[in-house]
């Protein structure tokens, strides 16, 4: 509607990077009929202009969404039009509307905007954090694979009860390292998806990997026609084993991921909604929080050297976290179920993970690497 | 073209239906005086409309469609509560009519005060245009701007002319049955349109940001009847279908429709009943 801008695409690229002033470039979404291009979005917190595209066949009503609630909204984009809507957003989880209500919504990430680094460290110095990193990972999807492999044999033999006690179990290592699922987007789509992200739900085939065995195991009580999907899980698993050796992880996607998982956690995974059947949601998000945290604490001696308050402020949000956590732990090392928490239980628990979160998303800027 | 055509069908319906209901019911109860103070309700609000979509334009400034739809919200529900007001009167004036006809009529009116009665239709049409007005105004506006060729703004403008001619009609149609239909099947038929104002009054809360309680969706009929189809935009137009409403929307439709048809309906018959008084 303002005056118009030449479309920026590339805008849309996960680092914007400092050249981002105060006037928002146009973000451009596309819709089609199947649903939004690209279906992930990342934008600064603060204003943002989107400018939205009808490549479907239907009229469009493309709206910002936080749960049920419409954050922003345009209504009567008619196709082949473009218009643009403008928002001021806080840092968070989004989701959008994609064009038809059977499409998949797309994701919508505000990210905290980062604090201008003073000088940024030698990247040298990242050097021996990565590799520590690496190690961790490698061990991380060692045991993953170990205990996946158990996992998923006790499903092919029908030991339901063995098979329920091992899922939270073998997805802790996994939830550990999800900062990097990226970088295996294939594997981590087949291993973690949700039957949200699919047009037929659960009984979508492509609905595959633990929540579809969680849903066996839970909802259904047993383990019939599992078989394929646990054989997929473990030839998954393998795959990443095999993988991993030779994975570069790429400084920006660590230091990023830390703060990215707990994002996620506060922003969409408090819902309940990863563990909906077995309801070990607070297993994910303890090891969510210590993946974070491991790369917190080699990452520590660089950040402490500039900026002291933040590190003492992380380590005491984290501790908070862990406590809040702890409050929740069973006597043989699990957690509660989810829907044992009230919504002032999940609200308690929210408030800090989102300070943690928005702590966390500073961690690039301060390292130089936005 | 077609959906620009559609788009701007709609909106007008959803105006010129009140408007035509209450020409309707002025020219049937003899109060066709009114009638200038309505249009000029309607014309004033269209105007406003127009001036603010190019004021804000011109400055450069968004709509803001929260507060949009705020206004729709409030203003569907005042318009909700006058059409159920006007429907029981006149399910009590039609028994009063077969003896006395247009006198009784008359009296009713009488009691409530001529003047004020009048006044508040016109400020009822003025409210109607306005709510689908601003929306209107900046979806033609974005039609002018894009580079999409002639036909889409001329569709949005016959979408609109059409509109205008079904409010027309509906105030003609109701004009040539005789007074006791009328209040028998524009009574019904307002239940219907009143409905949809309620359950469309709840959507625009919603998208305000007020209620985000039953949001799940009760039925998807996107494929089945989309909304932007001829018949699916007639229907969102008069009885405010939607192709996939949320469960707060269909409970507030049944809830105020079941209801409301039985005692219209059962209110209708001879045999007097108790009746509620409907303020």
């Amino acid at each position: 509607m303002t005056a118009r801008r030449p479309a920026a695409l590339a805008v849309l690229l996960l680092s914007a990077g400092p050249a981002l002033a105060e006037a928002p470039e146009p973000v451009a979404v596309t819709v089609t009929d199947k649903g939004c291009e690209p279906a992930a979005l990342t934008v600064p917190a603060g204003k943002s202009v989107f400018r939205i595209s009808n490549k479907s066949r239907r009229v469009l009503e493309w709206e910002i969404l936080q749960g049920t609630m419409i954050v922003e909204e345009r209504e009567n984009i008619i196709p082949g039009f473009v218009q643009s809507l403008s928002a001021t957003l806080q840092p968070g989880r989004y989701e959008m509307t994609c064009g038809l209500l059977s499409n998949p919504k797309g994701t919508l990430t505000v990210t905290a905007a980062a604090a201008a680094a003073p000088g940024a460290p030698d990247p040298m110095a990242l050097v021996g954090p990565l590799a520590a990193y690496k190690l961790y990972v490698m061990g991380e999807v060692e045991a993953f694979h170990k205990q996946t492999a158990a996992f998923v044999e006790a499903v092919k033999a029908g030991r339901i009860g063995e098979a329920k006690a091992l899922y939270p179990v073998a997805r802790r290592h996994y939830e550990r390292i999800e900062p990097v699922a990226s970088l295996f987007n294939d594997l981590d789509k087949s291993m973690d998806v949700r039957a949200d992200d699919f047009e037929r739900k659960e009984a979508d085939p492509g609905f595959t990997g633990f929540h579809r065995l969680e849903k066996g195991l839970w909802a259904d009580a047993s383990t019939e026609g599992l078989g394929a999907y646990a054989d997929r899980l473990l030839a998954d698993a393998t795959e990443l084993k095999r993988r991993i050796t030779d994975l570069t992880i790429p400084p920006a996607k660590m230091v990023g991921g830390a703060a990215g998982l707990i994002e996620e956690v506060a922003a969409t995974k408090i819902s309940g909604e990863e563990d909906r059947y077995s309801r070990t949601d607070l297993w994910d998000f303890h090891a969510n929080v210590e993946g974070a945290r491991k790369i917190f604490d080699l990452l520590r001696p660089l950040v402490a050297a500039r900026d002291p308050d933040f590190v003492a402020r992380t380590e005491k949000n984290f501790s908070r976290v862990d406590a809040l956590l702890g409050k929740y732990r069973t006597e043989d090392g699990g957690f509660t179920p989810f829907d044992a928490l009230s919504d002032r239980d999940r609200n308690a628990l929210k408030g800090p993970i989102t300070v943690l979160a928005e702590d966390l998303s500073t961690l690039r800027g301060k390292l130089g690497l936005d | 073209m077609l959906i620009a055509f559609l788009i701007m069908l709609r909106e007008g319906i959803e105006a010129a239906l009140i408007v035509g209901i209450i020409a309707g019911y002025l020219a049937q109860t003899g109060r066709r005086a009114w009638m200038p103070a309505v249009w000029g309700g309607v014309v004033l609000a269209a105007l406003l409309c127009l001036g603010l979509g190019l004021g804000l334009q011109a400055i450069g400034a968004e709509f803001p469609q929260k507060q949009q739809e705020l206004a729709e919200g409030v203003i569907a529900l005042l318009a909700a509560g006058m059409l159920c007001t006007m429907v029981f009167w006149m399910r009590k004036a039609a028994r009063s009519v077969r003896a006395e006809l247009h006198g009784a009529v008359d009296q009713a009116l009488g009691r409530h005060g001529k003047a004020r009665g009048g006044f508040a239709l016109a400020v009822m049409a003025f409210l109607a245009v306005g709510r689908e007005g601003l929306e209107s105004v900046f979806f033609l506006l974005a039609t002018v701007q894009q580079d999409v060729g002639w036909g889409v703004p001329v569709g949005a403008l016959l979408g609109i002319a059409l509109s205008v001619l079904v409010g027309v009609a509906l105030a003609k149609g109701a004009v040539r049955l005789d007074l006791r239909r009328f209040f028998r099947w524009t009574g019904v038929f307002i239940l219907f349109v009143t409905a949809g104002l309620l359950a469309s009054a709840l959507k625009a809360f919603h998208e305000a940001g007020l209620w985000n309680h039953l949001q799940a969706t009760a039925f998807d009929l996107g494929h089945v009847l989309p909304a932007d189809t001829v018949l699916g935009t007639l229907l969102t137009g008069i009885f405010g279908y939607q192709e996939a409403p949320a469960w707060g929307e269909v409970l507030v439709y049944l809830g105020f429709l079941i209801p409301a048809l039985w005692a219209f309906l059962a209110g209708a018959r001879p045999t007097p009943a108790a009746q509620p008084r409907h303020a």
